[in-house]
């Protein structure tokens, strides 16, 4: 750990000496551990740490941004910063200064990873092989497991200071299944800001995971078009991530006027049971915290509210300049990186009807399940399930291949034709944009109905 | 650096020490205009030893506490996977250009300018556009020292250019991007404006095609976005060790079209995916992954090679703080015989895709490529006939390549991939209506 009065002192008399719109300096401290299996072996298993810094300096809505290892450099870099943005700073920054904010931030830990060892954790990651290599038809898993800590120090020319720490466990398994020339895949994907308890205790998950990559390659393939699909709450949670999530980022919104105009507040994206929230104050999920990188309270923003679109994402920038309110979404991977307009935990609010009335009055469709990846290009979008099942005369029945689903936002939020009653959370994803991944963030929902869902064969 | 790799030699068998800094200066546009400029120093110091015949590992930005890292690295070999190889001695390597001077000297003020002209042309072409993008330079410095006495080190240099522009009408929302990178200190602006105007130019109609099975023409951009993830996971050495890759029993065999050719290569010249050696201290070559259609060679790291009782292709790679593991340098694909222009005159109803979106999720161990025609055109009667949306196209490479054309013409996109367009005759199809 680094001396704390001596780092506050030097990030502060590195902002006092500079003069700039605003200024800020990130300083991180990190530690990491990670062990892979593939198949029976440990492949990998090993530590690291780490130390970094960054600054970041606006004058006249140009930015500076310079990212370093060695402290030593803090004064020349920030000067380096101001240097930089001034050269290219043309006009007045609109920019949302809040009140000096001083706090010290703890991590939420519930079960500490740090309290077990390298040796407990292979431990118990050695039991899921066994469990694994039981099923006959196996081919080769990969297990990999990744714990990590960080400490963020963080400073502005408002006055601020800001200590916050945090830690994040994840667990992925992949299991993969061969017959023949045929290779399918199943896995899961965990993951939690600080409790180790998340990873304990999988057996009969894993072996069901397992059971589920031989199954795949025995289900017949489906034929691709437009489909009534149900969603499970973890790829639903996925859905409004990559649908609609990314396209309430204002980033993408706040400095081009057509796309302002797409997403004016009051436009209907669907109906009466349509609630998408977004927050990172939202307590004890994977995308929570209590300030963001620029500094800011942490919030609860609902996007969209019976269907109307009644709020956006924000960083100090694209507040100021649509004139709109800071939501704390400002967030950067780490201190190589200015922070930009993300999200945190990302949910569609439950509604009334259960899974029975839900598939109830399906006659041909596809029931969805868990999550292997998604994209989004704003407009279009696409996301591939891990299962999918064919739902006939309102019941769910055999297993099909897992299936792509793709769609336009514009129109597939009004195709949501029913929300279920059993919201739960997916905290096993990592966010990737404008190269910065994986961020940790949750999502959720309860069991969504679509209809006419473009669905491809996988 | 050298007295890490002394204090580890006294308590493990063997130890290589690799270290890499990087001083990278890039000016950032966001709509239209220049926005912000970022410098990025960075250095890591990586520790693998072999203690008790198992390996450990440890990885640090610090550099100033290296019993820590001795500790981490010490720590995890307890458990550690056991080495199947020494680490090699020095090897002479022959020089691969990789740095032109210039580089360094290249002005801010040259790539402020650069990036603003771009975007004048192009918004002059197609009003309303929104462009952002990224001009960077860097410079990489990379060394490896070794128990066996190995001392290997190289620099280069590189400078590239990302822009992508978003035109919205209505709640149609178009995107196109390109970029360009070498090791030169050359900004090739022209092309850039050129291919970002003509995406624009075959977007400004809206196209509907049929679901069914269709002939689709793949670009370099779109084999990028598709293809390079099942045939690198197709040919990773660890994959076949596991048997999980479908080519595992296949080397030797016709798998693909006679007229495809594929291979590993990080030793052309200027290019920023090439070095002299690889992050084991392994000399660079050019592996021949298939040659005619049929599986020629898989690609190794040491570890893997040793264990699969082949020798390291010198595609040892590490990612971030990983060990180092197989992964592939720069993909290259040979040329075909036709001209793109001759396809496309040939094909009554088809697409031409240039971006494929979400291919990546599915199972691309399996081969799969299947995903949502990002940026893509509609071919009728010979011609293109205009953007196509909410299209999606599901395809295996072990399928679908072995009925294929490959085009005359062929281009680097970014500096992993070399291919020119792929033509396949009958893929499925399945568009919103």
């Amino acid at each position: 750990m680094l001396d704390k009065g001596n780092i506050r002192d030097r990030m502060s008399r590195a902002i006092k000496n500079n003069k700039a719109d605003y200024l800020e300096i990130r300083l991180e401290e990190s530690r990491s551990r990670r062990l892979s299996f593939r198949g029976r072996e440990l492949e990998d298993i090993g530590s690291a740490s780490g130390l970094g810094c960054c600054v970041r300096a606006l004058v006249k809505g140009g930015w500076g941004f310079a990212s370093f290892n060695n402290l030593d450099l803090l004064e020349e870099k920030m000067g380096q910063a101001v240097a930089q943005a001034r050269l290219i700073g043309n006009e007045t920054s609109k920019f949302t200064l809040l009140e000096a904010i001083e706090d010290y931030v703890d991590a939420p830990v519930r079960k500490s990873p740090f309290q077990f060892s390298l040796y407990e954790v292979k431990s118990l990651m050695d039991k899921y092989v066994t469990v694994i290599w039981s099923i006959p038809k196996i081919q080769t898993s990969i297990i990999f497991y990744g714990d990590s800590e960080k400490i963020v120090h963080f400073a502005n020319s408002e006055g601020s200071f800001i200590r916050q720490s945090r830690q994040d466990v994840s667990l992925r398994v992949s299991v993969v299944a061969r017959e023949g020339g045929e290779v399918q895949q199943a896995g899961i994907s965990l993951g939690s800001n600080g409790d180790f308890g998340i990873v304990e205790g999988l057996y009969g998950k894993i072996e069901k995971t397992a059971h589920k990559a031989v199954e795949i390659l025995s289900s017949p393939k489906i034929k691709g078009g437009e489909k009534t699909v149900v969603l499970d709450p973890i790829l639903a949670g996925v859905f409004v991530h990559e649908a609609f999530g990314h396209l309430s980022e204002s980033d993408f919104i706040y400095e081009n006027e057509n796309m302002r105009k797409l997403m004016t507040l009051g436009r209907c994206f669907g109906g009466k049971h349509l609630n998408i929230v977004d927050g990172a104050a939202v307590p004890g999920r994977r995308g929570s915290f209590k300030y963001d990188d620029e500094g800011v309270p942490a919030t609860k923003t609902y996007l969209i509210s019976e269907g109307i679109l009644v709020g956006r994402l924000h960083s100090r920038e694209t507040a100021a300049k649509m004139g709109e309110k800071v939501t704390g979404n400002a967030r950067a991977v780490d201190y190589r990186f200015p922070p930009i307009v993300r999200m945190t935990n990302t949910f569609i609010e439950p509604g009334e009807m259960s899974f029975d009335q839900l598939i109830g009055d399906v006659k041909d469709g596809v029931y969805v399940k868990n999550w292997f990846g998604g994209t989004t290009s704003m407009e279009m979008f696409t996301f591939s399930s891990a299962e999918a099942y064919r739902i006939r005369g309102g019941r769910v029945e055999e297993m099909v291949r897992p299936v792509t689903l793709s769609g336009n936002v514009f129109n597939t939020l009004e195709m949501i034709d029913a929300v279920g009653n059993d919201l739960d959370m997916n905290e096993g994803g990592g966010c990737g944009k404008g190269g910065q991944m994986p961020l940790p963030v949750s999502n959720g929902s309860p069991h969504i109905r679509i209809q006419k869902c473009l669905v491809g064969g996988r | 650096m050298e007295d890490l790799l002394k204090l580890a030699g006294k308590v493990s068998e063997e130890a290589e020490v690799y270290m890499v800094s990087s001083n990278e200066t890039s000016v950032g546009f966001e709509s239209n205009r220049v926005k912000r400029l970022t410098d990025r120093q960075g250095t890591s110091l990586a520790l693998r030893l072999i203690k008790n015949g198992k390996f450990g590992y440890s990885v640090t930005s610090r550099l100033d506490r290296p019993e820590e890292l001795l500790n981490m690295a010490i720590e995890s070999s307890q458990f550690g996977a056991a080495a199947a190889f020494h680490f090699p001695p020095t090897l002479t390597f022959s020089d691969i250009p990789l740095v032109d001077k210039a580089v360094e000297e290249v002005m801010l003020e040259t790539m402020i300018r650069t990036g603003e002209d771009i975007i004048a042309r192009v918004t002059a072409n197609t009003p309303g556009i929104v462009i952002d993008g990224r001009i960077g330079k860097s410079t990489v410095n990379t060394r490896i020292i070794n128990s066996s006495g190995a001392d290997l080190s190289f620099s280069r240099s590189s400078l590239g250019i990302m822009m992508d522009g978003n035109l919205v009408r209505g709640t149609d929302i178009l995107f196109v991007d390109e970029m360009e990178t070498s090791c030169r200190a050359v900004m090739n602006s022209e092309t850039i404006i050129a291919s970002l105007i003509e995406q624009l130019d075959n977007s400004r109609d809206i196209a509907s095609v049929s679901t069914g099975y269709l002939p689709v023409l793949f670009t370099a951009k779109a084999i990028a976005s598709a293809l390079i993830a099942p045939l690198a996971q197709g040919f990773n050495g660890k994959m076949v060790l596991q048997g999980a890759s479908p080519l595992s029993q296949k080397l030797g065999q016709r798998v693909f079209s006679k007229s495809f050719n594929l291979w590993d290569d990080a030793t052309t010249p200027m290019m920023p995916s090439s070095k002299p050696f690889d992050d084991e201290g392994i000399i660079s070559r050019r592996t021949v992954l298939v040659e005619e259609g049929t599986a020629a060679h898989f690609y190794y790291d040491m570890q893997t090679g040793a264990m699969a009782k082949n020798e390291s292709t010198g595609n040892g790679n590490r990612g971030g703080a990983l060990l180092p593991a197989p992964s592939i340098n720069a993909l290259i694909i040979g040329d075909g015989s036709t001209p793109v222009s001759e396809i496309i005159r040939d094909i009554r109803e088809g697409l031409v895709v240039e971006m494929l979106m979400g291919a990546e999720q599915g199972n691309t161990m399996g081969g799969d490529f299947s995903g949502n025609v990002l940026l893509g055109y509609k071919i009728e009667n010979g011609r293109l006939a205009g953007r196509v949306k909410d299209t999606m196209i599901s395809g295996n490479i072990y399928q679908h390549m072995k009925d294929i054309t490959l085009t005359k013409e062929s281009r680097w996109v970014g500096s992993m991939l070399k291919s020119p367009a792929i033509l396949f005759p009958r893929l499925a199809v399945s568009a919103k209506h």
